[in-house]
């Protein structure tokens, strides 16, 4: 009797758990709506009923009862399917209904035009935004555990749909997310700050993302924001040399850069070094104080054109569908002189500027520009004040390269060759941890383990502007057809690491060498054909112990070049290594 | 710098040199290669050696690129080779600092680079730099550089190392003592001499001297000392041998009431 009443419960609880994914369903339906409408107020409302929706479902998924029919042959998938949905999608619908509440505040507040009148709100805002990246991103992966073609009662076709679905907001929330925590912490500022935005081209590509084509000033001074100036890199290059001498002594020959120059202070991936002469360069040539600097690419500026709508610049019109092929390719071929070239990204940035700080931003079109980006670039922060810094590095967004031990690899790339060939260059990357039971030379016991990278210069032979395809490095007899380039492939290994063998094509490699972050690089020095790819491996042997002689856990975590064509990344181990 | 050539060129219009130059026209054009060799050296001299060549884009300055280097030996070879410098050029290594060191010469070649130039590491465990001669700036094609590289020899061991009292009151008479275990990864570094430096409040009190035994481990007692109040730390240093490079460690305080 009581095994029958017990059955009869969990069937409850499972009708109980459906009922309530599909009122969850038709209540994110409606919010579709209120979201197009622009209509916050609802939207916020109708967030409260999904997630009320949803709470519901997520008791009953969690009821033990309902959780042991989730081992039972053919039904037991849907149980877990509709689990995963309803737990994780309660999170999310949690935090949304947060950040919505917040963003409505916030407008009403008029937001970057007024002085903040509530700088909580601000920080709710990014607490917000922050939980809800991190609850989008956990279903995301959850999701994608789940075998559509294994569920039942015409459940297949939905979680399809939300798989895709959800995978497109997860792309959307972790671009649009950091963003918000830089803007944020921007507008939270309480006297007034002056950034340094540089405005990087990821056509030519850098340890930190691209070549600095351009920048801004904005001041922001208690939740107001202003456009202070905006110029070419002409501009900057017009002021002099910058002098370095705070630059770290060990890195200054590494990458065979001016660091005096401009174009060449970000080769190293670690943004902060970049933004402190940016910083020191401001400081000595115009007698003004940074407080900090920013770094974007083509794939922010999509998420800002998304956000301000269309722009026509010289009877171009400008949108967040092709502004990314726009600024990294078709400009060149539309503008041959350099002037005209540089003059057109200005009244650009400026006219996207002005439509931001005047706060005319479309939050659905922020939304598709971010979903749809497919660059492989990231927002970065660094500001001179300690708190401030300590915040971006929080929140992951300071460029930070770690300097403490573990199975972390980075890689970053550096177009030698003076062109914006890097619209073309795609990079696939692997990191392998492997066998244990092995000592480094640097004093630790150890484990193998191999990088490897499939480097491609896409380019085509021929048709592209001269601008494009320009060699200003030094020639030395080597052959230059059309559309090839100089790569610096840089591999930062994990702390303690050395390498065994390093190879391009299966052939021995000479490469530079060197420690920066505590951490050793190699550096590829590499010639690239039009359509060429080149493998480079590194087989290595690094530490499963620190100074301390204890072990070294974790995952292993492959970190790709900031670039304008996502890197394609996998990280793997054969298992956990054991000290002896 | 103009201070220099303005004081060379005052110099030349001294009038005891001019009446020297009208007599003299030969030494008029040896003091004018003189100053102009002057001059050059001055600047050479004035420019750092660790300065990079002036260069857009990256990767054109002049660069010492090895081969695996890992797991070098004393004694041992390393590769290198020396690239983006002129056709012709001679280019030098050698270890800064190493009296008696391998050597080791080449010429670029058209292509940049020089062949694969081999040279000895040093005969102890540690770490050194291996530079280049000054690439004259005609060479590098930008300002002159010496290319320098880090390099280390022979194996690092890890030192773990801890304080450690009978008694925290000077009152007692306490005896202070430190132990630890000096490992290469996974292995033991046995019968290794250690040193340990006591101080107090930063200043040196007591050194010390021992041995690791079988398993790597120490136990050093500072017997027979006496102490005011205050905190201790010890310095542990590992001495290097033709296999391991000196090591040191700082224990964490220990305070003596």
């Amino acid at each position: 009797m009581a095994l029958v009443l017990c059955i009869i419960y969990a069937i409850v609880r499972i009708v109980l758990m459906v009922l309530s994914l599909q009122s969850t369903m038709g209540e994110v339906e409606k919010l579709q709506t209120a979201a197009h409408n622009k209509d916050l107020a609802t939207l916020s409302s109708g967030l409260g009923k999904a997630s009320d929706a949803i709470a519901m479902a997520d008791s009953s998924a969690h009821d033990p009862l309902v959780q042991l029919f989730g081992f039972l042959p053919i039904i037991g998938a849907d149980i877990h399917a509709a689990s995963v949905i309803s737990s994780d999608g309660r999170l999310v619908l949690q935090a949304a209904q947060e950040v919505t509440s917040v963003s409505n505040q916030l407008v009403k507040a008029g937001i970057g035009q007024k002085a903040l009148s509530n700088p909580a709100l601000v920080a709710s805002m990014r607490d917000g935004m922050s939980s809800m990246n991190s609850a989008v991103q956990q279903l995301n992966v959850d999701l994608k555990d789940i075998d559509p073609a294994a569920l039942h009662f015409g459940l297949s076709e939905k979680v399809a749909k939300a798989k895709t679905a959800v995978s497109s907001l997860a792309n959307a929330s972790s671009r649009i997310t950091p963003l918000v925590q830089v803007g944020t912490v921007l507008l939270e500022q309480p006297d007034k700050k002056r950034w340094f935005v540089s405005i990087q081209n990821l056509a030519e590509l850098r340890g930190t993302g691209g070549i600095t084509g351009a920048y801004a000033i904005i001041t922001s001074n208690n939740g107001k924001l202003k456009l202070e100036e905006y110029g070419a890199d002409k501009k900057l290059l017009a002021m002099g040399k910058i002098n370095y001498s705070s630059y770290p002594e060990e890195l200054r020959n590494l990458w065979g850069v001016d660091l005096a120059d401009w174009r060449d202070i970000n080769a190293s991936a670690h943004a902060p070094y970049a933004a402190k002469l940016l910083a020191a360069g401001w400081q000595q040539h115009r007698g003004e104080k940074v407080d900090g600097v920013l770094f974007v690419g083509q794939g922010v500026v999509s998420e800002l054109s998304g956000a301000v709508g269309a722009i026509t610049v010289r009877g171009n019109t400008i949108d967040l569908k092709n502004v990314v092929s726009f600024l990294s390719k078709d400009i060149y071929a539309k503008f041959t002189d350099v002037d005209q070239k540089n003059a057109v990204v200005g009244e650009l940035a400026a006219e996207m500027f002005k439509r931001l700080l005047a706060g005319k931003i479309n939050a659905g079109g922020f939304l598709a520009a971010a979903s749809a980006d497919a660059t492989g670039d990231r927002i970065m922060a660094w500001a001179q004040d300690k708190t401030t810094q300590e915040e971006f590095v929080s929140y992951s967004v300071a460029g930070v390269v770690s300097d403490k031990f573990g199975p972390n690899v980075l890689v970053s790339l550096n177009n030698a060759g003076g062109n914006k060939l890097d619209a073309y260059t795609t990079i696939k990357a692997d990191y392998l941890l492997g066998v244990c039971n092995t000592d480094t030379f640097t004093g630790y016991q150890g484990r193998r383990s191999r990088v490897t990278i499939d480097l491609t210069n896409g380019a085509p032979k021929s048709g592209l502007p001269a601008y494009v395809v320009t060699r200003l490095d030094d020639s030395f007899g080597e052959s230059r057809p059309k559309g090839s380039n100089r790569e610096l492939v840089t591999v930062y290994g994990p702390v303690g690491s050395e390498s065994e063998k390093i190879t391009v094509n299966g052939n021995e490699e000479f490469v530079m060498t060197g420690v920066d972050r505590n951490r050793p690089v190699w550096i590829f020095d590499l010639q690239m054909f039009p359509g060429e790819t080149k493998k480079l491996v590194l087989d290595l042997v690094e530490p499963i112990s620190d100074d301390n002689m204890e072990l070294v856990a974790g995952k292993p975590v492959i970190t790709g070049p900031v670039m304008l064509n996502a890197p394609s990344l996998s990280a793997s181990s054969t298992g956990e290594c054991s000290l002896k | 710098m103009a201070t220099f050539i303005n004081f060379m060129y005052r110099s030349l219009k001294n009038p005891y040199f001019s009446y020297k130059l009208t007599r003299e026209p030969q030494l008029h054009e040896e003091i004018m290669k003189k100053s102009l060799i002057a001059i050059a050296a001055a600047v050479a001299l004035a420019t750092p050696a660790s300065l990079p060549a002036f260069a857009y884009p990256a990767g054109s300055a002049p660069t010492l690129g090895l081969s695996t280097i890992s797991r070098l030996l004393p004694g041992g070879n390393v590769s290198v080779v020396v690239s983006r410098v002129k056709k012709n050029c001679s280019i030098n290594l050698s270890w800064v600092g190493v009296s008696g060191g391998d050597t080791a010469t080449g010429l670029v070649r058209a292509t940049g680079k020089t062949a694969v130039l081999s040279i000895s590491t040093p005969d102890t465990a540690g770490i050194y730099t291996l530079t280049t001669n000054t690439i004259s700036s005609t060479c590098a094609g930008g300002s002159p550089v010496a290319l320098t590289k880090s390099i280390t020899v022979g194996k690092l061991a890890s030192v773990v190392a801890k304080l450690a009292t009978s008694s925290a009151y000077v009152s007692k008479n306490p005896t202070v003592s430190v132990s630890g275990t000096v490992k290469s990864g996974s292995i033991a570094v046995t019968n290794a001499n250690i040193s340990v430096v006591l101080k107090r409040n930063g200043s040196q009190v007591k050194t010390l001297t021992g041995k690791t035994d079988g398993y790597g481990a120490f136990n050093l007692n500072f017997s027979g000392t006496s102490y005011t109040a205050g905190s201790f730390t010890a310095d542990v240093t590992l001495d290097g041998n033709a296999t391991y490079i000196e090591k040191s460690v700082t224990t964490a305080a220990l305070i003596l009431r």
